[in-house]
């Protein structure tokens, strides 16, 4: 019975043994991978840039750095005020600075941060104003709440002396526009008006982030390759290779390389006949708190909307009535409006602009490639400018 | 890959600016064709003695443990609007 006993427990100490082993030995592989250019094109786990915020619900953590590996390999660090941008101070310089608040394309993960919009944006200002900063505000995924909660935040920390806002209109047509679970979303009170909701910092996941095990977990992300592996694959979910890919998702925020018929009709039942309600009233909601915090702070905000195609045959001039809406409501309330669409076709031409987008076997379809992002850097250049005080 | 070849459906990503010289990518290339040399040795008959005569629960668990852990890797995702994710 002894016998049998220590031959039990030696299988159980070799077992645990080899399961220890394997985690070591892939740690070691993964970080090989890592330090070497081998991670331009071996797998491997992806950084995990964000975290909680209270104002917004997550935002980007301070100087993490790693390999993004979605649509386009990148080496990404983020900054010392946690941004997607180069460090910089907090406090204001001596030339002008100008925040610029969006989402992924904004954000542009898959391009060098030197190649980014608002990189481009901040070199070519500096020439005309020494000093100037162009500061990245791009979060992955940004709702219009997002945004206006992420300018009341970082934004107004950082003293701009203009902003520009971009809205993506995809996002507005999207039936979750209002949920607020796992960041700031716009949701009615009893009369039906449109607010600023924070329903996610009530949530057990956003308690976690918050806690002190919550900051274990995010060391463990920054300091652990086998800590990623299992986040990682907790996010796309356990069997996620076997499930269909999210085409909804998909659509909702994707730049169509070409024009079709009824590509701009969802717009024009948003901004010329008020349907959806609530997405109507979730947009009225936006530019009535922009222009709050254009009032109360005294620097120009420049709304920019992007994805409402131009340079496609329009027999029935739907787009030019949408954007006269848009521009209407937008400077009725005091602030500027920049049409990103229009001024992308001006820049490359109709039938170029799918090349901005998308990359390698992909082009045409997904994020802001180098070119681009040289485009909207110049475009955000010129709008800021005009923005700056003489 | 990285910009070279036809400029149309390479897209305009250029060459990742990380400091990897000729030697290191040289080198990476090495490492790379260091795994089909492992790949190979494993078929051995040398190998296969070797890995009967270490045979057992440790050896069993380590490579059980590997290859799950390889597979619990995500496959690189080329969906480019699937966000953020904690």
């Amino acid at each position: 019975m002894p016998l049998m006993l220590r031959r039990i427990g030696r299988t159980i100490v070799a077992v645990l043994a080899g399961l220890v082993l394997a985690m070591l030995l892939i740690e070691v592989f993964f970080r090989v991978i890592d330090a070497t250019p081998l991670r331009w094109v071996l797998a491997e786990p992806q950084v995990s840039l964000y975290g909680p915020d209270f104002a917004t619900g997550y935002r980007h953590r301070v100087n993490v750095s790693g390999m993004w590996l979605t649509e386009h390999r990148n080496f990404v660090r983020t900054s010392n005020l946690g941004l997607r941008d180069r460090d910089r101070p907090l406090a204001h310089g001596s030339g002008p600075r100008a925040v610029i608040v969006g989402n992924s394309i904004i954000e542009a993960v898959q391009v060098e941060e030197s190649q980014t919009s608002s990189a481009v944006a901040e070199q070519i200002l500096s020439r005309q104003f020494p000093g100037a900063e162009v500061v990245n505000l791009g979060l992955s995924g940004a709702r219009p709440a997002v945004e206006v909660a992420r300018l009341q935040s970082q934004g107004l920390v950082l003293a701009p002396d203009v902003a520009v806002v971009v809205i993506d209109a995809g996002i507005l047509i999207t039936p979750d526009a209002t949920d607020d679970q796992e960041f700031t979303g716009y949701r009615p009170d009893a009369q039906g008006l449109f607010h600023l909701s924070y329903g996610f910092r009530n949530t057990s996941g956003y308690r976690f982030r918050t806690s002190r095990a919550g900051q274990a977990f995010y060391w463990l992300l920054d300091h652990s390759e086998i800590a990623r592996i299992i986040n990682d694959r907790k996010n796309v979910g356990l069997f996620a290779e076997l499930s269909p890919p999210a085409a909804a998702v998909a659509q909702a925020y994707e730049q169509a390389p070409t024009g079709h018929a009824g590509i701009l009709d969802p717009y024009v039942a948003l901004w010329l006949k008020g349907e959806p309600a609530a997405a109507r009233a979730v947009f009225d909601a936006f530019i009535r708190d922009l222009a709050a915090i254009h009032r109360d702070n005294k620097f120009p905000i420049i709304v920019a909307t992007r994805n409402i195609k131009a340079g496609c045959p329009d027999p029935d001039d739907k787009r030019s009535a949408l954007i006269a809406v848009i521009r209407a409501q937008v400077e009725g309330a005091g602030m500027r409006f920049v049409d990103l669409d229009a001024r992308e076709v001006a820049a490359v031409g109709a039938d170029r602009d799918a090349d901005l987008y998308g990359f390698g076997a992909n082009l045409g379809i997904g994020h802001l490639n180098v070119a681009g992002n040289r485009v909207y850097g110049e475009i955000f250049a010129d709008v800021i400018a005009r923005a700056l005080p003489r | 890959m990285f910009g070279a070849g036809d400029p149309g459906g390479a897209g305009t990503a250029p060459l990742p600016n990380d400091g990897a010289g000729g030697a290191l990518i040289a080198l990476g290339c090495a490492g790379l064709l260091a795994l089909h040399w492992l790949e190979g040795y494993l078929h051995t008959r040398r190998t296969v003695l070797l890995m009967r005569r270490l045979d057992g629960p440790l050896l069993r668990t380590l490579i059980a443990s590997l290859a799950f852990w390889l597979l619990l890797l995500p496959k690189v995702q080329e969906n480019p609007f699937i966000y953020f994710r904690f």
